[in-house]
């Protein structure tokens, strides 16, 4: 171990909220040997709901992260659907399903553009991997006709943060994407018409118009992108970076997009709703797609402190679910947060995140979350139109805009496949195929909305209660993956409200039995490929493989603080 | 003859990074206008520092504000998005780090008060950088506040200026950029300060109630109430706070001009307001007080004068 490297990263900038993550590398070998994540910021937020309006907290649940928000309105308004018993109009959850889809458009070329793709453009590459830069200017892009670079070398100079070409013209195509999300949720970030029973106004024919036409000028672009991106991943596979990243394919997805015809928000209905969504509930443990059933991938979250800073919890609010299934201690639903601060001890107690893992038939298992997992369950399924067991069909339609060229204006019918390995490059993928899969899922919910409108189905509302006890659960996936909040309701108040976020399963540490969480799985054993001797390296590949999964941690951290061998505290 | 370089340090404490999204909505003046240097008076602006989109990381991002306390920046102007925590309610942990060096923790409240003394001027951009927001709801976990409570009402930057507060749950990404450019301009002699009210807000964009701004007041007047969500009427009666609530959004929307709370039949929670997000704003869908006798009033009496008038076109009730 003479010749190791420890490297600290704290701030991980470029993502959502503060992360902290440490490596330890064998120098010879150039390979991580191992890794702890911990984040670094405490709000909360489930002390701050308890005892509210119940209504509130899709307001103030939202607050909880502001790249995401669409989905925890979502998932809040589906469990207090639940917990409040009511069963919302179908225009109401077409135009909840529209928020999501525009939100996704605007979120992960957000994450190509702002947060993970500057790792791969000529401000980073230059430093970092100096031989890359050479080698992608003289790198052919194969679409340099549809998107106009002639080399991957000119994409990656595009890509530089704050003066790239491509970076600043990112930034216009997502304020579209989020004027779409506003013609639906009157605000955003942080939605304002989400509510329990559904949405506080309806579409008009007029408001429609200015979201198709909006949405128009968007579909040309996420073709653009997936062109480029293509072109950047054929690079990275020439460069050798299949390993860096890997993890076994153990993934969780809750699914997406609700039938507004059969989500009537009971949960003994479920499973049936719940697989009707545009994409795919499900869990896949090494490769292979185990369950579709929200019932069975809800019951088996569960929580673990073993190496996080608290107290085990006592006491069993909820037995037994409403169909009468039982419902673990370690479940959401009878978790209570008994945070106990100590210093860190990376052999014990080093992380303020706890760790959920799902567990199946009397099995623990550790699940990555994110678009690479739904892409996944929804491929592998044949549930929706264009799965086919192995890969997902799709297509993106024909627009006619002038000063575009005809690839970028001919539809586009695209096939994602399951890939033989999760790392770096496959999640990066995975991404931008949801991009493109949500950009089509977009445009049939507008038709859908339309259609309705003929119908004259502009219901938007039902009222709902305000039960002495009662239970919600709202599942849904956010643009990290699945999200989660559960609800008690006690006399009409909050009781309990409990949130587990994609970075919640993502960032987590070890759990009782040792498993590493998956970051730190991601980590272990990838190599390094940044170039110079090892006192010059920052990390470059830990960075790329974080942000790969897309930390958000403002999100993650919805209940823990923390840090590492906390000596002192400056300015505390 | 090119404008002096203002540089811009943006912090995040206790936030959700939603102030920034917001700021990446903005068109006008857009991010990219600024980040571009569109045109001369507002040229010259550099991004320094902000954890979201910034190129470096760990020490390398570490090193800038090091060299900012040192002045190599200046002048600069400090943007937090966030709450401040209070650090000496975490015993000898913490609850916002920023950076760390040879073990050794820095948090944000560190590098809040090491950088406001330089500051050519403070701005607090958020529910939780002006007054503490949702981290400092009921009840309050970590001691969250905001910037001008942290500094204090009396405090002023290097160039005489007070903490400025551009309110809201986020703020719309253009009261941000038309704040930041006004504080350009003004630094730059080129136009003057934009005058606070007593909350510190800019007046430009928080001089009027909600409801003065509301496409929705008419209906008010007319005695014309939303009983129940989906209705095209005033939605008071729904919990609506905009007739406590200062906040141009309900007639100048959310983004390039689309959106607003109330204009889309939702109330508006007063995220603008210094108390969000406790009473009196929350309960959220719980009408401010006298809103059920002032409705009765206005029913009664402006509702008649309204009927008075539609009858001239031979109509009542409009749908």
């Amino acid at each position: 171990m003479s010749n190791s490297k420890t490297i600290f990263i704290e701030p991980m900038t470029r993502i959502e909220g503060h992360l902290g993550v440490r490596v330890d590398i064998d120098v010879d070998k150039r390979v991580v040997v191992d890794a702890h994540s911990t984040g670094v910021m405490f709000r909360g937020f489930e002390k701050i709901m308890e005892g509210r309006d119940p209504p509130d907290a899709i307001w103030i649940s939202q607050r909880i992260c502001g790249v995401c928000p669409t989905p925890h309105a979502i998932a809040s308004a589906e469990a207090l659907d639940m917990a409040l018993n009511v069963s919302p109009p179908p225009m109401a959850i077409l135009l909840r399903n529209l928020a999501d889809a525009f939100e996704i458009i605007y979120d992960h070329t957000l994450h190509w553009f702002q947060l993970s793709g500057p790792d791969y453009s000529e401000a980073i590459v230059k430093e970092r991997n100096p031989s890359w830069m050479k080698a992608a200017q003289e790198f052919t892009a194969e679409n340099k006709d549809v998107h106009g670079f002639p080399s991957v070398g000119d994409i990656m100079k595009a890509m530089v943060p704050l003066q790239g070409s491509l970076w600043l013209e990112s930034i216009g195509f997502q304020r579209t994407a989020k004027e779409c999300l506003v013609m639906v949720a009157g605000k955003y970030p942080h939605l304002a018409t989400v509510i329990p029973g559904g949405i506080t106004v309806s579409t008009t024919i007029g408001r429609a118009q200015e979201m198709l036409f909006r949405f128009l000028e968007l579909v040309p672009w996420v073709k653009k992108m997936v062109y480029m991106a293509e072109d950047v991943f054929r690079f990275l596979e020439e460069m050798g970076y299949e390993k860096v990243g890997e993890r076994r394919a153990n993934l969780i997805s809750y699914g997406a997009g609700e039938d507004p015809e059969l989500y009537d928000a009971k949960y003994e209905n479920m499973d049936e709703w719940g697989v009707a969504r545009e994409v795919t509930p499900g869990v896949v443990i090494d490769g292979e797609l185990v369950t579709n059933k929200l019932t069975d991938i809800h019951l088996g979250v569960q929580e673990f402190v073993t190496h996080s800073f608290y107290d085990e919890w006592d006491g069993r609010e909820v037995e037994r679910d409403p169909l009468g299934n039982e419902v673990s201690p370690r479940h959401p639903w009878n978790k209570d947060t008994k945070p106990k601060p100590t210093k860190i001890d990376w052999n014990s107690k080093y992380s303020w995140v706890t760790a959920p893992r799902w567990v199946y038939r009397g099995k623990v298992h550790v699940v990555e979350t994110g678009p690479i997992a739904r892409m996944w369950t929804t491929a592998a399924s044949k549930k929706v139109e264009g799965s086919t067991g192995s890969s997902l069909k799709f297509v993106l339609p024909k627009t006619n805009i002038a000063g575009l060229s005809q690839a970028l204006n001919d539809e586009l019918e695209l096939e994602w496949k399951i890939p033989d390995r999760v790392n770096v490059i496959e999640r990066l993928r995975a991404r931008i195929y949801y991009l493109a899969y949500m950009t089509g899922v977009a445009y049939g919910e507008i038709l859908k909305t339309l259609d309705y409108m003929k119908k004259g189905k502009m219901e938007v509302f039902r009222e709902f209660e305000r039960p002495k006890w009662s239970l919600g659960v709202g599942l849904t996936e956010a643009g990290r993956g699945a999200l989660g909040h559960w609800i008690i309701v006690k006399d009409g108040k909050i009781y309990r409200y409990q949130v587990v976020t994609p970075s919640n399963f993502n960032a987590s540490p070890k759990d009782g039995e040792g498993r590493r969480g998956p970051y730190e799985e991601a980590l272990l054993d990838t190599p390094i490929l940044e170039e110079g001797d090892a006192e010059s390296w920052e990390g470059v590949d830990v960075v790329r493989t974080i942000r790969s999964m897309d930390p958000c941690l403002a999100c993650g951290v919805t209940v823990y603080k923390g840090g590492r061998k906390v000596e002192k505290v400056i300015g505390g | 003859m090119g404008a002096e370089p203002i540089n811009i340090i943006w912090l995040e404490g206790q936030g959700c990074t939603g102030c920034t999204i917001s700021l990446t909505n903005s068109s006008m003046p857009g991010i990219a206008d600024i980040l571009t240097g569109v045109i001369e008076p507002v040229s010259n602006i550099n991004l320094v520092f902000h954890p979201a989109v910034m190129a470096p990381w760990g020490d390398k991002a570490i090193k800038i504000l090091k060299d900012a306390e040192n002045g190599a920046y200046d002048p600069f102007v400090l943007v937090l998005e966030g709450a401040i925590p209070d650090e000496g309610r975490a015993g000898d942990g913490f609850w916002c780090m920023v950076g760390e060096e040879n073990g050794e923790v820095y948090t944000l409240n560190y590098w809040v008060d090491s950088l406001a003394g330089r500051a050519a001027a403070a701005v607090a951009v958020g529910a939780c950088a002006t007054y503490g927001g949702v981290p400092h709801g009921e009840p309050n976990p970590t001691g969250a506040h905001g910037l001008l409570d942290h500094l204090g009402e009396d405090w002023k930057s290097k160039l005489g200026l007070p903490v400025v507060c551009i309110p809201g749950c986020p703020p719309a990404g253009d009261w941000i950029t038309q704040s930041l450019g006004a504080l350009v301009l003004a630094i730059r002699d080129l136009a003057p300060l934009p005058e606070l009210d007593e909350s510190h807000r800019p007046k430009f964009l928080f001089g009027r109630l909600a409801h003065d701004n509301c496409p929705r007041a008419g209906y008010y007047s007319e005695g014309q109430f939303a009983e129940s969500f989906g209705e095209q009427f005033c939605v008071v009666g729904l919990g609506c706070k905009g007739l406590i609530s200062y906040c141009p959004a309900p007639a100048g929307g959310w983004i390039n001009r689309a959106g607003g709370c109330p204009t889309f039949g939702s109330p508006c929670l007063g995220c603008t307001e210094p108390e969000f997000p406790d009473a009196p704003l929350s309960p959220f869908l719980k009408p401010p007080d006298g809103v059920v006798m002032t409705k009765t009033i206005i029913k009664r009496i402006l509702g008649g004068i309204y009927q008075a008038y539609s009858l001239q076109k031979g109509g009542g009730k409009h749908e």
